[in-house]
């Protein structure tokens, strides 16, 4: 109890007590009313002042978010409570408006189940739900990109895919408009309203496209940027063991050396004779310094036992082994390359296969052998859904099998930056791992909404476009993650250390049809039936009581002027 | 009412000063109020005001006058002159109806003022409100007077231009006058441009006039390939003359005056008069079987140029006989193209009539279509290919049945070596009878016959035709829609053509990928031993210098060539031993002091067979990068390597603007975007990196040591 209530029971405790002391003194006519009549008007005038919690059931709520339709607006229920979120633009004057949902579930404590119309809650809404129930209405159609998958980093010279959802488009096209103005990918929307675009990774560097959305008449939907960081390569040591001369190594040759890696190749050509590219001699040292191994089972057939265990045991310290298998295999490779993992049966699989890669269906001889082995991944798949590569680690290191017998004519078709897509992707996975750890970067941050950086050191800071300065407080409590409002659209840097890492903040208003989705997305996360008994406690109305306590006065002081009339 | 004399004259005064106090104020303020007005508003506005101000002051001052009538001046009267005795109103009205009384004391009072003077009339005080509105004019006068902040704004530069351009720091153009003559061929009329940039036709006759201030003492004009032209000075000011035969970049260069302020480089576009394009509607297909009773053979051709089509030709070819007995006969006719139509887009239908031509059985008629433009000097010349119908020897005995099954292959056809040499000599036979042009025409004919041939040969050699580069006057050209020989003879060049959406436009490799194969592999065109390759290249380069003869109308030069190379080429033929090369084999020599000793130490290959690839756009990359990192870079070398000759991008003059303009000022950031862009839509694709994976932290590796240990399940 406040001190006002201490000072109000002080107050009221006097003057039923002057009540009481006057009705005593002043009349000679004495009754039982005289002593009780003061206490009762203070305790009843304190329960106007201060009424009593009483037990009440909840009300379902109707929650207006942006997005809302006319429709639903004149649907409205008059009955039950609404509440406006800001962002709607509605003709009613009479709708409360709440700066948030937390704001006028404060207000209105009654408030149960709520009835969110429109486009759904905000990041900063949903929390407040809590464990009300919700049901959710979606508003307008949104038109536009819905959905939107892109890589945030690509390597140079690769192909690199993006893949998303238009709705609200019949019939119409997207564009990947490079920084020149030129068409860099261009793809029909399917009727499912999906688009696949492909484009090409060129020099390494901070590349911002536009992705342009355009209907059947070929006017502009909407139009949205898409910051993409070029990376630039890794030198990996890649070393080469081939057993024959074959059009497959002189290409993977020629791209190793192209991609910038180092390259040590032995090929036997025949009996006590071999080409060599610098030092491709097996030992502890030599392997130690190499990323990737590259041998087929006629180069594994010719090495020693020795050279076999040097090479088990250097993948076992993280070293990339790539089998190729190009011909029959022996029993006893099968038997030892069973012992790394791989169980190789030979079936009736057609030579021919059909690989899909960035759009282009590929024809690809493979040989006829049926992989498998426990804890291996695929890592080539078929169109037929047969496997055409797998790997699995092996220690710290990673090994692969590899049945593809003609990548090369990928790049002699002129497809060579396919080719090198193919053959970064595989080299990628399995090279040593040497490259430093990325931090957990947000996706698609935008302006003034909280983004989460994690995995950064502790005096980690964003560089933005004007080259300022921004801390961020970093919780190392939490995975060294740190929460960031970006202030900027465009490239911002996050520096750790002595890393750079560029992000791409998205400007508040754009790609607006893509936030309402993912908005919406997320209020459907929160949709729960409402608890059947749900009551709160709330004060009781003042009204009865202030009657009760009027009535009682009055009767009260009917009665002591009756008496004073009487002498 | 009758109004004594010297009361009319007491009104009258009161009246005077009555107005004199009102034109005290009111003219003032109306002014002020005026000229307010006439600050912010437009000019209709500030009539309007005058007369509405002159209304109001001419209303105040009727109002002044009628609001002094004969009772109020009798009450001021009384009021200033006690002696008066408050009878004033006995000076208004008649005498008639007054009593005695009343007639005695006017006539006191009039005596009265017949002494006395009338009372003199004080100024009346100045209405209160007179005050506060001035103060409030007078604050508004003063706040107008200062400029207003747009104003302010707006009139800063111009200020700060009228302020330098006397000063004459720098010298400004004050005026361009840009003549363009177009050739007379085109048709175009001559039109002036006011600025100095400009899209001509190729070979336009430019007339420029510049006027500058201050004037200076020399101007040139100095073009991106280092030539210059000197403006010589007229009344006009400064002109000079030139005709354009190629796109350029140029500067204008002044000397004894101070810097141009607009010192950039501005850009002409030649706009090349193309070769006329010739669609075949029919025949639909370049070998044509005759069919039972074929008695006319119908030809269309649809041709297009940009400026005008002048001469067609139809030339004929019969072959007649078969085997080693086949007789050529060429002949040619012109074609007068359809009625209707404009010069630019002409049809040509012909009927051959086969039985005037002695088309017989087992023959073949091959015609082909020769359009010039009226391109000057030198027309553009265009072929179509050979189209050819067939009498087959048996036509009943070979379309049954299997007609549909069987695929008739197209042969190539191109002269051997050895016919271009019955012809060359043949066309020295025919010298004295030939008129010059003629002779020249033939030659020419024959040395694209040697073109072809040297390209089929080079095949051999792993050389690609001949394309990409569009050569606009030379007479071999390639058309988008008409098959030419050369796709004729790439007929077994199989090109596929996986149609592929997803690639984009504009890309040079993606192209490649969509319809063809490449050739730069060196090591994919090895298919001859050293020896026969090296004679081989020999009689290439016979066939060149043929060639180069026969274009130039000196068939007799050419010979010696053309017998060099058929003797080469049979060499060829004759050494039959052709060998396959294995990938990378190249030994090294042996080394005498080591063999059969076994001895191997020290026998290492340090450089390695295999070196990296050097790519001549990497350049671009690199500037690329220097330049989005926000550094300058050696722009100046950059310059000078797109300024060479040999550098071939699509848009080299854009690009050496823009470079030009970032050099001019470092500082300007729309400058470096622009290059950027431009040199974006240039980027060389690199080849396909690799990346490590990232290390795995200490609880990572433990867990793939655990997985290593886990017994297999």
């Amino acid at each position: 109890m406040s001190a006002l209530q201490w000072a109000t029971i002080g107050l009221l405790v006097l003057a039923s007590l002057v009540g009481i002391w006057r009705a005593l003194r002043l009349r000679r006519a004495r009754g039982v009313v005289d002593v009780v009549g003061p206490p009762l008007m203070a305790i009843l005038l304190w329960l106007v002042l201060y009424p009593p919690m009483i037990e009440k059931a909840q009300v379902e709520a109707v929650v207006l978010t942006p997005g809302v339709t006319d429709q639903q607006l004149a649907q409205l229920d008059s009955s039950s409570p609404i509440v406006a979120l800001p962002g709607v633009i509605a003709a009613d004057r009479s709708i409360e408006r709440a700066p948030d949902l937390a704001t006028a579930l404060r207000r209105h404590p009654a408030f149960g189940s709520l009835r969110v119309l429109g486009d759904g809650l905000p990041e900063r809404d949903r929390d407040s739900v809590d464990q009300r129930g919700l049901s959710f209405e979606p508003g307008t159609e949104s038109r536009g990109v819905i959905e939107l998958e892109s890589p945030a980093v690509v390597r140079a010279g690769s192909l690199w895919t993006m893949q998303g959802k238009v709705a609200g488009v019949e019939g119409g096209q997207v564009r990947l408009l490079d920084r020149s103005g030129g068409v860099a990918a261009h793809a029909a929307i399917e009727e499912s309203g999906r688009f696949r675009l492909f484009a090409a990774a060129r020099t390494p560097g901070e590349a911002v496209y536009r992705l342009q959305v355009l209907d059947a008449a070929e006017a502009v939907i909407e139009e949205l940027p898409l910051g993409v960081v070029i990376a630039a390569g890794d030198s990996l040591n890649t070393m080469i063991l081939a057993g024959a001369a074959d059009a497959e190594t002189k290409y993977l040759r020629r791209w190793i050396i192209d991609s910038g890696s180092t390259l040590a190749s032995r090929i036997s050509l025949s009996r006590g004779i071999e080409q060599r590219q610098h030092d491709a001699e097996l030992s502890a040292a030599s392997l130690e310094k190499t990323d990737l191994l590259v041998t087929d089972e006629r180069g594994w057939a010719g090495l020693s036992e020795s050279g076999k265990a040097l090479i088990r045991d250097a993948v076992e310290h993280g070293m990339g082994l790539l089998l190729r298998v190009g011909g029959s295999l022996s029993s006893k490779t099968r038997s030892e390359w069973a012992e790394l993992g791989f169980h190789i049966e030979s079936t009736d699989l057609a030579r021919s296969s059909r690989l899909l890669s960035a759009g282009a269906d590929i024809e690809l001889t493979r040989m006829p052998l049926l992989i498998s082995g426990e804890a291996s991944v695929p890592l080539l798949t078929a169109t037929d859904g047969s496997v055409l590569a797998r790997w699995r680690a092996f220690g710290q290191g990673r090994i692969a099998l590899w049945l593809p017998l003609d990548t090369w004519r990928m790049s002699t078709r002129g497809d060579k930056a396919r080719y090198g897509t193919l053959w970064s992707n595989t080299f990628s996975i399995l090279a040593r791992a040497r490259g430093a750890t990325q931090p957990l970067l947000p996706r698609a941050p935008r302006v003034g909404q909280r983004a989460a950086i994690c995995g950064i050191g502790a005096d980690a800071f964003i560089e933005d476009g004007q080259a300022q300065r921004h801390r961020l407080l970093i919780d190392s409590e939490a995975g060294n993650c740190a929460a960031w409002w970006p202030a900027q659209a465009g490239w911002q840097q996050l520096v750790d250390a002595d890393r750079r890492v560029p992000i791409f903040v998205l400007a508040a208003g754009e790609a607006a049809a893509l936030m309402r989705q993912e908005i919406r997305a997320a209020t459907r996360q929160l949709v729960r039936p409402p608890s059947v008994a749900a009551v709160h406690r709330a004060e009781m109305p003042r009204w009865p009581l202030f009657l009760a306590w009027l009535l009682a006065s009055a009767g009260l002081w009917w009665w002591q002027r009756s008496r004073r009339s009487e002498p | 009412m009758t109004m004594h004399p010297l009361l009319r004259r007491w009104q009258g005064r009161l009246r005077r000063r009555e107005m004199a106090d009102l034109l005290v104020w009111a003219p003032l303020m109306l002014a002020a109020m005026v000229f307010l007005v006439s600050r912010f508003a437009p000019a209709r506005f500030v009539i309007g005001s005058i007369g509405l101000a002159i209304a109001v002051l001419v209303f105040l001052l009727v109002r002044a006058w009628l609001r002094i009538d004969a009772t109020s001046a009798i009450r001021q009267l009384d009021a200033l002159s006690p002696e008066l005795e408050d009878s004033a109103d006995l000076l208004l009205g008649s005498m008639a109806e007054r009593s005695s009384l009343q007639v005695l004391q006017r006539e006191r009072i009039l005596a009265r003022l017949s002494q006395h003077p009338l009372p003199a009339i004080a100024r009346a005080p100045m209405p209160r409100f007179v005050v506060a509105i001035g103060a409030v004019l007078v604050i508004l006068i003063f706040a107008s007077l200062f400029p207003r902040m747009d104003e302010r704004e707006e009139s800063k530069p111009g200020a700060a231009a009228t302020a330098e351009t006397p000063v004459s720091t720098q010298t400004v153009i004050r005026s361009v006058r840009l003549a363009i003559e177009a050739p007379a061929y085109t048709g175009l009329p001559p039109r002036t441009e006011s600025v100095l940039e400009a899209e001509v036709a190729d070979g336009s006759r430019l007339a420029w006039q510049i006027q500058f201030e201050p004037d200076p003492k020399a101007v040139k004009l100095v073009f991106h390939d280092g030539k210059e032209l000197a403006l010589t000075e007229g009344e006009q000011g400064w002109h000079a003359e030139t005709v354009l035969t190629d796109s350029t970049l140029y500067r204008i260069a002044v000397s004894g005056a101070p810097v141009l302020a607009d010192d950039r480089l501005y850009r002409l576009d030649a706009i090349v008069d193309l070769a006329p394009e010739i669609k075949v509607v029919a025949p639909d297909k370049t070998l044509t079987q005759l069919e039972l009773g074929q008695r006319q053979w119908p030809l269309y051709f649809e041709v297009t140029d940009d400026y005008g089509i002048g001469d067609a030709k139809l030339a004929i070819t019969l072959a007649q006989g078969g085997g080693e007995q086949v007789t050529v006969s060429e002949r040619s006719e012109r074609l007068r193209a359809d009625a209707g139509g404009d010069a630019r887009q002409r049809r040509y239908r012909r009927h051959l009539d086969l039985g005037s031509l002695g088309f017989a059985e087992g023959d073949d008629l091959i015609v082909r279509l020769i359009v010039t433009d009226n391109r000057r000097p030198g027309a553009n010349e265009a072929r179509s290919a050979g189209y050819i119908l067939r009498w087959p020897v048996d036509l009943s005995r070979e379309s049954e049945g299997v007609d549909g099954i069987v695929q008739k292959v197209l042969p190539a056809y191109f002269r051997s070596q050895r016919q271009i040499i019955i012809d060359t000599e043949a066309l020295i036979g025919e010298r004295a009878q030939l008129a010059d042009d003629r002779f020249m025409a033939r030659s020419d004919t024959i040395g694209v016959d040697q073109k072809i041939l040297r390209l089929r040969y080079g095949q051999f050699l792993g050389e690609e035709f001949e394309s990409g580069d569009r050569k606009p006057h030379s007479p071999g050209d390639a058309h988008d829609d008409a098959p030419t020989q050369q796709d004729a003879l790439s007929a077994d060049h199989d090109h596929e053509q996986g149609a592929d959406s997803a690639t984009g436009f504009g890309k040079a490799d993606n192209i490649l990928a969509e319809f063809g194969h490449t050739h730069d592999h060196a090591e994919a065109a090895t298919l001859l031993d050293p020896a026969t390759k090296k004679t081989l290249k020999a009689a290439l380069a016979e066939m060149w210098q043929a060639e180069l003869h026969l274009r130039q109308g000196e068939p007799a030069k050419a010979l010696p060539y053309e017998n060099r190379a058929l003797d080469l080429i049979k060499q060829v033929q004759q050494s039959t031993r052709i060998y396959l090369a294995r990938v990378g084999l190249e030994l090294p020599p042996v080394d005498e002091s080591r063999r059969l000793s076994g001895e191997r130490k020290g026998v290492t290959d340090t450089r390695g067979v295999l070196v990296e690839a050097e790519d001549d756009l990497k350049v671009i990359s690199e500037t690329y990068q220097t330049l989005a990192d926000g550094s300058s870079g050696d722009l100046e070398a950059f310059s000078s390597w797109l300024r060479a000759p040999s550098t071939a991008l699509p848009d080299t003059l854009g690009l050496i603007a823009a470079v030009d303009a970032l050099r001019r000022q470092p500082d300007c950031a729309s400058c470096r975007s622009n290059l950027l862009d431009r040199l974006w839509a240039v980027l060389p694709n690199p080849p396909t990196v690799s990346r490590s994976r990232g290390t795995p932290d200490a609880s990572g590796r433990r867990y793939l040591e655990r997985l290593q240990q886990e017994p297999p399940a």
